[in-house]
Order: structure tokens, then sequence, then C-alpha cells
């Protein structure tokens, strides 16, 4: 038994105790190189380099990773087999990264699933079990009251047109017809929208719920050129 | 007698540490929950339909600093390694007790940057954005927090009569290799989330 151990512990492989063979200075020294590229990736955010914006960042990203990972974590000076083990789990993390992005990128299942959770989260809290507002939709106008009490509000929305329309309720104080456009439609990141319906096919009705605070609003269809072919109606809540 | 004899010797059939070895393994699984996290806010990156959106309320230059913080932690973090491996414990005190600061003063940044964002009008059920963000950086958050526990906890353990013991170094070591892959993780989300543009 005694001969087998010892037999054993012969056979494990001689433990590595070496120290890093780098000091308090060197240290100082990555920790300014580490800085240094942080300012240069602040100031390639801000930059006009265009297309290389994202590939000069996730470079320099990449090369902080690896000076923390190789100096700060020792895993240059270390056993080989932690290099082997963090190498498989961060490779393996990237190609999730990977399939789950080619997978659902600009998916349109994820895309309406949002249209209507964000009608919801507008709403806020499902309040909204108050008044219908019923909007009409056609070619090329939107038909609805022009006025409405604060509070809980359901868009009842039906597209009496020839062709797909959806709605878009905008709060702003901006006049109906000013609203900014960029692309053909109204730009949806420079306005507050409330309540939406997603597309609709000729004859078709939708819904959206909104809690609805007084003041300027705006019913628009921002189907690509819609806007701008007159598809908007003010509504004024009190 | 063997148990006896597994009882001291912590060493793997590779000849390293078992509980180096098992934190290594720990961070390597951790890419692939932090890799998740940062798949869903890419995936729904842009699929808010109300505001507020990412490029009107992030605030850089405020994330900028405390990016800084936490990358001067990492290197507070290395020089108590050393001290502890050098059996400089003075050197190991100050700079565990200026980590653990700066750990603290990160958290201070997110709770400030999470606050702005609440009284924008932006949490987790607000839209897609709210949901993927809080739920990424709050988890980093934890890791932060956890990591400022550990180091704590450390520290005061070094004001004992016998200090953190014969092993000091290897403890501060692996503490330190927690605190290093935290901020490694905050390099990436740092570039995917705040600086690439929207």
């Amino acid at each position: 038994m005694t001969s087998d151990m010892a037999h054993g512990e012969a056979q494990l492989p001689e433990v590595e105790h070496s120290l890093p063979s780098i000091g308090p200075r060197q240290y100082v020294m990555i920790g300014v190189i580490l800085t240094v590229i942080t300012a240069i990736e602040l100031w390639v955010s801000y930059s006009s380099l265009g297309n290389l914006i994202i590939p000069v960042l996730l470079i320099l990203s990449a090369v902080k990773f690896i000076v923390v990972v190789a100096f700060f974590m020792h895993l240059r000076f270390d056993h080989p087999a932690l290099t082997r083990f963090f190498v498989f789990g961060f490779v393996l993390a990237t190609a999730i990264l990977f399939a789950l992005i080619s997978l659902f990128w600009n998916d349109a299942t994820i895309i309406e699933g949002t249209r209507q959770e964000t009608v919801h989260a507008a709403a806020e809290g499902g309040a909204a079990a108050g008044a219908k507002l019923e909007v009409a939709l056609g070619e090329f106008h939107v038909g609805a009251a022009g006025e409405a009490v604060a509070g809980g509000a359901e868009f009842d929305v039906k597209n009496d047109g020839a062709v797909p329309h959806n709605l878009r309720v905008i709060k702003t104080d901006l006049a109906p017809e000013a609203l900014p456009v960029g692309g053909g439609v109204v730009d949806e990141s420079q306005v507050e929208v409330v309540a939406s319906v997603a597309d609709l096919a000729a004859g078709a009705t939708g819904s959206a719920t909104a809690t609805l605070a007084a003041g300027s609003y705006v019913l628009i269809c921002n189907v690509p050129g819609h806007y701008q072919l007159g598809m908007y109606a003010a509504l004024t809540v009190h | 007698m063997a148990a006896a004899a597994h009882g001291t010797v912590h060493h793997s059939s590779t000849g390293i540490d078992n509980r180096k070895l098992l934190m290594w393994i720990f961070l390597a699984s951790e890419c692939l929950f932090f890799g998740s996290l940062i798949s869903a806010y890419l995936i729904f990156k842009g699929a808010s339909l109300v505001g507020p959106y990412p490029e009107e309320i992030l605030d850089i230059p405020l994330t900028s600093t405390s990016t800084f913080v936490l990358l001067m932690s990492s290197l507070s973090m290395v020089l108590a390694v050393y001290g502890a491996e050098h059996a400089r414990p003075r050197m190991m005190k100050l700079w565990l007790f200026v980590t653990v600061l700066l750990g603290l003063a990160f958290l201070g940044f997110q709770v400030y940057e999470f606050r702005a964002f609440g009284q924008e009008g932006l949490n987790l059920s607000t839209n897609q954005f709210g949901a993927t963000f809080f739920v990424l950086t709050g988890f980093h958050g934890t890791h932060v927090g956890v990591g400022v526990v550990i180091l704590s906890s450390l520290l005061f353990g070094s004001f004992r009569r016998s200090g953190l013991g014969s092993e000091a170094g290897f403890h501060v070591e692996v503490a330190g290799l927690y605190w290093h892959f935290v901020d490694i993780v905050w390099i990436v989300i740092f570039t995917l989330i705040y600086l690439i543009p929207q």
C-alpha cells in the first residue's frame, strides 16, 4: 500500500510554484498602456472613421482583454492547461454568441413580439382599459376623433384602404406635418411613440392600448412614404 | 492514510492546485453566462419601439470614468497579489484596501447611472433595451459586489494575528483571478454596449 502510494505520488507532475517574473514597475506600465488604449477607444468612438469604427474598437478591446488575462491574471506565466480551460470556455461563449445572433438577428418574430410588448409597456402596467378611440386608415389619410380625455385609451384601428397601413401614436408638441423624417418614414428614434399597431393588410383590424397624459399627439401611418402623402392626424388629450 | 494525504495535498493530476483549477473552470463557465447575456442584448438592440433609446441615454463620459476606475482596480489588485506572494503584508493590505475602494467607487457610478436612467423613464419593463441592459450590467455589478465582499474579507483577515496564514499569496491570487475576470467582462461590455455606435 505504501509502495503504491509512493508510486502514485511519483507520477504527479512537478508542481509549478514559480512566481511571475515581472514586478510592480512592469505592472504599472501595463496599467498605463491599458489606460492609453481606453483613451484611444474613446477617441475612436467619437471619430469619423465610418465603417472602421467597429473593427478598430473590437481589436482594441481584444488587446486589453488579452493583456489583462496574460499579465494581470498571470496566464502567460502559469500552467498551459489553465490557458486551455479558459480559452475553451471563451471560444464556446463566442460561438454561442455568433450562433444566437445569426439565428435571431432581425428576426421578424422578435420584432413583432417586441411591438406587442412595447404597446403594453407604453400602457404603463396595462391600466389602459378606458375610452375606445376608433381610427380608420385609408389612402392616404388617418381618420380619428381630434380630442380625447387623459387616462387609459384603446385605439381600435381598421384599415379601410387597399394597401397595408400601420399606426403610430406619437406624443409631441410638433405640428402633425412637421415630424422628423428620414428614409421615407418618420424617425421613431426622435419622437416618443406611446402606442403602435403593426402593419395591417387591407380590411384588417388591430388595436393598441396606452395611458394618455394631457397634451398633443399625432397619429400617423409609418409605412414608407405614407406620412408624406398625408397619413397623419392631430389628437389633443385634455 | 490516503485520505489524510489528500487532505493536505491540493494538487490535481495536472500538477495544478485543484482550488486554482476550480477557479479557472468557474471563470470559463462565467464566459458562457456573460456571453449569453451579451447575445441577448445585441439581438434585441434596436428592437425597442418606445424610448428611451441607447443613443439618447447612455452617458459615455461617465462610463469611461467608471471603466478607468475598474481598470485601475485591476492594477491595484495585481499589486496586492505581488505583495502577498512576496511576503510583503503591508503592501498587500494597502493595495487590497485600494482595490476595495475602487470597486465601491465603480458600484457608486453604476448606482448613479441606474438612478439617472430611472429618472429618464427607463427601467426593466420600459422596452427591450431597458430589459437587456439592466440584466446584463446588473449581473456584472452583482459580480463586482461579490468581489468587494471577498476582498474585504481577505483584508479583514489579514489584520488577524496569524494574518492570512501560510497560503496568503495563494488566497489573494485566486481572489485576484475573480477580480480581473470582472474587469475583462467590463472591457467587453464597455465596447459592445457603450462605444460601438447604436
